[in-house]
């Protein structure tokens, strides 16, 4: 049989709700099997019970199974000796992962000695040789964790993970707080990982193009059921599930469709909703976050603003909104009434005290306008019934909160529309929703948009045009067909051949090609 | 909200305490009508030659449901009664005091920032580790006769107490602040006081009625233990701390003396402690979203 990992039947239950029932999957050694799905499918409280890391009030029927062993219902402390021994842990927050006031050396080393018997020297010797694996410096061992990277944090956990020989990795979302090019060298360092030691790795992730890139199988879960189970080329070429399917026509893709122009906008609209000239916003005497950017966005028009973590490109959309004040350049052709914005986290956009027609009203209240009727008519332009207005923030979904923050930045009838990541924290099937929404709207209500966003698929979907920030500077701009159909800056290539693509042949492909390359 | 206090045995049991004493407060001169008595008249007859109560539990009688105080006579339940007012009264405007400044304090320090904040985390560091007790002592001391001694303790105790509740609505407030609904409300235009005043205080609101709760019992404590040193309310206003500290002498010869306003203050601070405890659990704003 070969096979490590054997998971049947396997139900959980918190009280009369059943997060995970009856799922079923095998995992070999050497291999690479994705748990796919969307918030609340389950995926991560199934890999949190193979450890035994749940809380009490979860009742864990069926049975898992490592190398022959019965993991459920195993004793505490055989379990901890398999956490960390033969299965080991990758989180998605590499920050909180690792305690911050020791030195991410000594915390290796503090995993290796939870299960081996080891010198102190011997220790230092093993951490600096996970940390050579892991194509690390070797001062990353005296380091403390908030001088590091993202990427360098998230190599650093994936040492600890395999600090003990692990049969078993197990990732969940490794990759998912990373930038895109720091994403692709965590993932080739899995599947190399995977490859030289055999290790099998049971990866959590709800990115299609994650699952392309490294996964041998999959199965894909939703509302706590496996509805299909597929090695990856079979499950993107003929997906057999109806929800597999849709979840793999959401997923955006990197291709370019020209979008319908909007309907108010003249064939030639030459107006500016907005100039932007010489932008430079600095933080504090050094970091300068936004260093000489100039852009503009017609009446009508989208233009999407993409970059990687530290880009710069928040701190433009909020300079515009008037939240941070520039150094100096200016923005023109706006007044703050004229403006709305939407934010990424829709868990926090809307005050949890007042029912969401309260805050869909507090913009026209600011502004000494009447509200009468006003809020209805909002609640019906995005898409929710006016009854919704009585609602609080905690009894909507994630996609409800945003179309209501979508609402309120509208209520005063916009020139602009400042979108700052608004799908980020979204299912791939509300986000296509969302910004179907969204450019409806556009095309219905004629007000210019800048779209912010670190996914250039999003982007791609969206946006008219598009302008590319890097450390604080706008690297390349125009429409959005030209500069990622045809990109003329180096950098530019670069995050688009690090953006995995949903489609494991052609990943292959683009992989062998940055290869050749010399792309992270 | 998930307000179900009555989930909780202890919880209700301690309001339950809670309403019986505001009750026994607010309904005093009632109660010792029924009872026939008043704190302030002395019954010698009650006490032996020795000043020692006579007769069982200091003097416990149909006339007198608790006995009676050594040396004067007075009756001990009324005496208990009335000190309930003076406890209650002093606790709750004190704490009072503390919760406005503190609340004005910690929110404004939260939400400004800067040298205005830098200046207030100092004082309440100072006033942290500030002799608080002795201050009070030597304030009460000199203090001069014309000042009303309730309003005098309620004004000091309340000054002393509002550092804490400060500090905690400072942190809370300089979360609150970078949450994404502050910063659309601040991208819509709203100024600083609608912001604070629709934004953040009701998002504070869970915080400060526990805090204000749990502050109670501590105001109750530093009243008595103001009236047990002496410089508390003046007599002859009844007030358990008094009473306690005059029970002392009296601990060997009438145990009783001590037993009833000592379990007064303690039942009165437990029992706003756990109702406290409770609401903190039914209000804990781990609200969704």
């Amino acid at each position: 049989m070969g096979q490590l990992l054997a998971v049947e039947g396997l139900t959980v239950a918190f009280g009369a709700h059943e997060a995970v029932r009856d799922v079923a999957f095998a995992l070999r050694p050497g291999r690479v099997l994705a748990l796919v799905g969307e918030s609340g499918s389950g995926k991560s409280v199934t890999a949190m019970s193979i450890l035994g890391l749940l809380p009490p009030s979860a009742r864990v029927t069926g049975s898992v199974r490592l190398d022959g062993e019965e993991l459920i219902g195993a004793k505490p402390a055989r379990l901890r000796q398999i956490r960390g021994g033969t299965i080991g842990t990758v989180f998605q927050e590499p920050m909180s992962a690792l305690n911050p006031v020791f030195t991410v050396g000594n915390q290796i080393a503090e995993a290796l000695h939870a299960h081996r018997t080891l010198s102190r020297a011997q220790a230092r010797q093993r951490v600096r040789e996970l940390l050579a694996e892991m194509d690390l410096p070797e001062r990353v061992a005296g380091a403390y964790p908030h001088q590091l990277s993202g990427g360098q944090l998230q190599r650093a956990t994936i040492a600890m993970a395999l600090s003990c020989g692990p049969a078993l990795l197990i990732a969940d979302e490794p990759t998912t707080a990373l930038d895109v090019t720091v994403q692709a060298g965590i993932l080739d360092l899995l599947r190399d990982v995977c490859a030289r030691t055999h290790t099998a790795v049971l990866l959590i992730t709800h990115d299609m193009g994650v699952v392309a890139d490294l996964a041998d199988d999959v199965v894909v879960l939703t509302e706590g059921r496996a509805v299909e189970r597929a090695p990856v080329h079979d499950l993107f070429a003929t997906p057999e599930h109806g929800y597999t399917r849709a979840l793999l026509e959401a997923v955006p893709r990197l291709e370019v469709a020209p979008r319908e122009p909007a309907e108010n906008a003249g064939p030639v609209d030459t107006a500016m909703a907005v100039e932007v000239t010489d932008l430079v916003v600095s933080y504090g005497r050094k970091v300068r976050a936004v260093d000489g950017v100039s852009l503009h966005i017609g009446h009508g028009e989208i233009l999407g603003l993409v970059g990687e973590s530290g880009s710069g490109k928040s701190t433009v959309a909020r300079a515009i909104a008037g939240l941070v004040r520039p150094d100096s350049g200016a923005v023109r052709g706006l007044s703050r009434a004229r403006t709305g914005i939407v934010f990424q986290d829709h868990t926090s956009s809307l005050n949890p005290r007042y029912p969401v027609g309260d805050s869909i009203a507090e913009p026209l209240r600011i502004h000494g306008k009447s509200d009468k009727g006003r809020v209805a008519q909002l609640l019906e332009s995005v898409g929710l019934r006016p009854e919704h207005a009585r609602r609080y923030p905690g009894e909507l979904s994630g996609g409800q909160r945003q179309r209501v923050a979508i609402a309120r930045a509208l209520a005063l009838d916009p020139v602009l529309l400042i979108a700052d990541e608004p799908t980020s924290a979204l299912d791939v099937s509300v986000q296509a929703r969302i910004l179907d929404l969204l450019a409806d709207l556009q095309r219905r209500i004629g007000f210019g948009c800048l779209f912010v966003s670190h996914d250039l698929a999003v982007v791609a979907r969206i946006a008219d045009r598009v302008a590319v920030m890097r450390a604080g500077e706008v690297v390349e701009a125009g429409p959005t067909a030209r500069v990622l159909g045809a990109p003329r800056e180096p950098y530019t290539r670069r995050l688009i051949a690090a953006s995995p693509v949903p489609d494991p042949v052609e990943q292959r492909r683009r992989r062998r090609e940055a290869g050749s390359v010399g792309v992270a | 909200m998930n307000f179900d206090v009555r989930k909780d045995r202890w919880a209700a049991a301690g309001a339950l305490t809670v309403a019986l004493f505001l009750l026994a407060a607010a309904f005093a001169p009632v109660l010792c009508a029924i009872e026939g008595q008043d704190p302030y008249t002395y019954d010698l007859d009650a006490l032996d030659s020795s000043g020692v109560p006579v007769g069982f539990g200091g003097g416990i009688s149909a006339d007198h449901w608790f006995g009676v105080e050594p040396l004067t006579g007075r009756d001990l339940f009324a005496i208990v009664v009335y000190g309930a007012r003076t406890s209650l009264a002093v606790g709750a405007g004190a704490t009072a005091v503390a919760v406005v400044l503190g609340v004005l304090i910690g929110t404004t320090a939260g939400f400004f920032g800067g040298w205005y904040d830098r200046v207030v985390s100092r004082t309440i560091d100072v006033l942290f580790g500030f002799p608080s007790l002795i201050f009070m002592i030597a304030l009460g001391a000199i203090a001069p006769a014309s000042v009303p001694r309730p309003l005098l303790v309620v004004a000091v105790v309340g000054a002393f107490g509002w550092p804490s509740i400060a500090r905690v609505l400072r942190g809370q407030t300089l979360v609150l602040r970078t949450r994404t609904y502050v910063t659309a409300a601040v991208a819509m235009g709203a100024g600083p006081a609608r912001v604070m005043r629709r934004e953040i205080l009701p998002n504070l609101r869970a915080t400060i009625i526990v805090y204000a709760t749990t502050l109670i019992p501590g105001m109750i404590g530093v009243e008595a233990a103001l009236s047990f040193l002496g410089v508390g309310v003046a007599p002859p206003t009844p007030s358990w701390g008094r009473s306690i500290g005059d029970a002392i002498a009296w601990v060997g010869t009438d145990p009783m003396f001590l037993v009833f306003p000592g379990g007064a203050l303690f039942l009165a601070t437990l029992a706003f402690n756990v109702v406290g405890d409770g609401l903190r659990d039914a209000l804990d704003t781990r609200t969704a979203g």
